[in-house]
């Protein structure tokens, strides 16, 4: 399989990269904002998975003439499978005290998502095929006072998605959104039990990619809790504080 | 934030840094009070410091370069050993020395110029490692080696993560023909018989030997000894791992004097069934409670200790005999009761805790003052006997059995990063 992952060096995304490797042989493109950082993690790959091959890109998140350049760059040969994963976790109190950080935030997490996955889509309706992988979140499933800015990016990439979905709908594209629960990080693993880690968050995302779900909650679990909380009614809801 | 060690000790850092990339670390990061930190297996408080900051490494966990012709693996400090074993196993290399678990980070095992049941073979984790790379509070970013800044090498390597921030690793794997190990399981009736065994391995040559023995029964100081050669058969497809767990950790310890009886009996009674010669994985050879996550939960709440003393060989059998027969006066005895014998080989650090002796490592529930004064009694025969405990185990020997223990700490004084502390060093060092 050919691999093309976006923002390869966000911790998702490089498990997902290590649980394709460890099946096998693949040749990997890693896209990142950072050619050292993708150095890096591309040498560590090369060292652990001998039988599959790494290239790195980069890809500036804020050009429109990078993304179209790297698009075409990463689809001279075909695309078995392209997964988006950048994103930043948003603060939403300095979000809402400073309007410049508000627009880089909405910038990377939304409008650069959307704008390499309709670039990609293009790509992927001219080769005829392919599944296109974008990480949302659960957040993006109603918006709450903690955390909206992000939210309200990664609704606009389920929006998108949709969209796409319902385009491709006769067509051998497949598109799945991608939303992941809080994943812990090595740190946090012994403290907060109630985070997945990573690796069991890449897990599931693999194997829904591989059955072409439409909607890829990881852990699944996530799919129960966000239909109750986007259930509970306002009256009730606006008393919340999680 | 409270952390806790593998035992259970507590600490309460003053906050935590988890950095993604070595690239982005400085001094500046290094400033105030600090301790790095792995993956917090080391049983008392090497790895805890109340009031400080800790730098986490477990997210530095990248190989940086593989030289398949040499076997030399450059890494960063938070790789853990068990990648390295799966990833390089299969291009038929191994790490040369390895801890009981593989669950430690290469940084960790470099701090605690960690051993294993190969120390009469191939010495201390140290002893492999080729450079490293130590970033100081001052600015300072040194290449350490035996030929460059020696002196910091020698001190970093066991210096308990107190001279700096290991950023980078070079270590030297040993090539292997395959995954396995012919072992060797022999019962012994006596410590006496230990000797002998011990004796007999070092003379044969056999790479690794580690022995477990009953220190609870009224048949204590009977036992078993495993020994072990890499075998020549080849890779083969690998089994996936137990997937056991202690899920939750129960209100009391699950170590008593009843379960301690019925567990050394009942081991005992399946080595003997064990005995002879087999072919095993070095999953199971090496690091046989690493297929079950969270053990250490089986002592509830309050924790245990691991006491690990060594003493040197010309008083090695009556001292290991007479902290036996205390530990079997006092009632306490141990699950896991582990006796080996180290060789005599130049120590890799200033501070390493492996040398010429018999060492003796006992796993006790924490029971609170009784078990202190059982502690005490062995520290005597321990200290009476020239030998002291190892720092990555211990949780509470004094300021003076440590500082006799390990006389090179006035040297280690003069290459310590003045910003690095633990709570061990405030409590025996500082």
């Amino acid at each position: 399989m050919r691999i093309v992952i976006v923002s390869a060096t966000s911790l998702i995304a490089q498990n997902v990269a290590k649980v394709y490797a460890e099946k096998g042989g693949h040749e990997f493109v890693l896209v990142g904002r950072s050619l050292s950082k993708l150095g890096a993690v591309a040498n560590d790959f090369r060292i652990r998975f001998p039988t599959s091959v790494f290239e790195t890109v980069e890809l500036d998140f804020e050009s429109t003439d990078s993304i179209r350049a790297v698009s075409a760059k990463v689809f001279t040969s075909k695309v078995d499978l392209a997964l988006i994963a950048q994103g930043s976790l948003t603060n939403q109190p300095k979000a809402s005290a400073d309007l410049d950080y508000l627009q880089q935030q909405l910038q990377l997490n939304a409008v650069s998502v959307a704008l390499v996955a309709e670039e990609f889509a293009d790509h992927l309706e001219t080769q005829g095929g392919g599944t296109l992988g974008v990480i949302g979140s659960v957040a993006g499933d109603r918006g709450r006072a903690y955390n909206y800015s992000y939210g309200a990016s990664k609704a606009l990439i389920e929006i998108y998605c949709q969209g796409l979905q319902q385009r491709f709908a006769k067509s051998a594209v497949t598109v799945s959104l991608i939303k992941p629960g809080p994943t812990a990080t090595p740190m946090t693993v012994d403290h907060d039990a109630r985070k997945a880690t990573p690796e069991s968050v890449a897990k599931t995302i693999v194997s829904g990619l591989e059955s072409g779900r439409r909607v890829i909650y990881a852990p699944s679990l996530w799919r129960v809790i966000m239909f109750v909380v986007r259930n509970i009614p306002y009256a009730i809801f606006k008393h919340l504080s999680f | 934030m409270t952390t806790k060690s593998f035992g259970g000790i507590r600490a309460e850092p003053k906050f935590t840094q988890s950095p993604f990339w070595v690239s982005e670390i400085s001094s500046s990061d290094l400033q105030g009070s600090y301790l790095v930190t792995g993956n917090n297996r080391s049983y008392g408080d090497v790895a805890l410091v109340s009031g400080a900051k800790v730098i986490s490494t477990l997210s530095l966990n990248r190989m940086i370069d593989w030289n398949p012709q040499t076997g030399v693996l450059v890494c960063e400090p938070g790789v853990l050993l068990s990648d390295i074993q799966t990833t390089f196993v299969r291009q038929g290399w191994m790490l040369p020395v390895t801890p009981g678990t593989s669950l430690v980070t290469v940084g960790g095992a470099v701090a605690n110029d960690v051993h294993g049941k190969d120390h009469h073979f191939s010495g201390t984790f140290g002893e492999h490692v080729l450079s490293l790379e130590l970033l100081r509070s001052n600015g300072e970013t040194l290449t350490c080696s035996k030929t460059s800044n020696a002196e910091l090498f020698r001190a970093t390597i066991g210096g308990l993560g107190l001279t700096g921030f290991i950023t980078k690793i070079a270590i030297q794997l040993r090539s292997v023909k395959g995954p396995y190990f012919d072992a060797e399981v022999i019962p012994y009736g006596s410590l006496a018989e230990f000797f002998e065994l011990s004796e007999e391995t070092e003379t044969q040559n056999w790479q690794a030997s580690v022995s477990w023995f009953d220190c609870s029964t009224s048949k204590a100081g009977r036992g078993s000894f495993t020994r072990g050669n890499p075998s020549d058969t080849p890779f083969k497809s690998e089994k996936a791992g137990s997937g056991l767990s202690i899920p939750i950790t129960p209100p009391f310890s699950l170590v008593n004097r009843l379960s301690l009886n019925v567990f050394n009996t009942a081991y005992y009674q399946l080595q003997k069934m064990a005995a002879g010669k087999s072919e095993v994985h070095y999953r199971d050879f090496y690091y046989p409670l690493d297929g079950i996550a969270n053990w250490n939960r089986i002592y509830g709440p309050k924790g245990f200790y691991q006491y690990q003393s060594v003493v040197p060989m010309t008083h090695a059998e009556e001292a290991t005999s007479e902290m036996l027969n205390v530990i079997r006066r006092s009632g306490q005895g141990s699950f896991l009761a582990v006796l080996k014998t180290f060789a005599d080989r130049a120590p890799a650090g200033l501070l390493s805790f492996a040398r010429h002796g018999v060492t003796l490592a006992l796993d006790f529930p924490n029971r609170g003052a009784s078990t202190e004064k059982l502690f005490q009694s062995l520290d005597q025969i321990v200290a009476e006997a020239g030998g002291t405990l190892n720092p990555s185990k211990d949780a509470r020997m004094s300021r003076e059995m440590f500082q006799k223990g390990f006389p090179g700490i006035a040297e280690f004084s003069k290459y310590r990063d003045p910003n690095c502390v633990s709570d061990f060093s405030k409590r025996v060092i500082d």
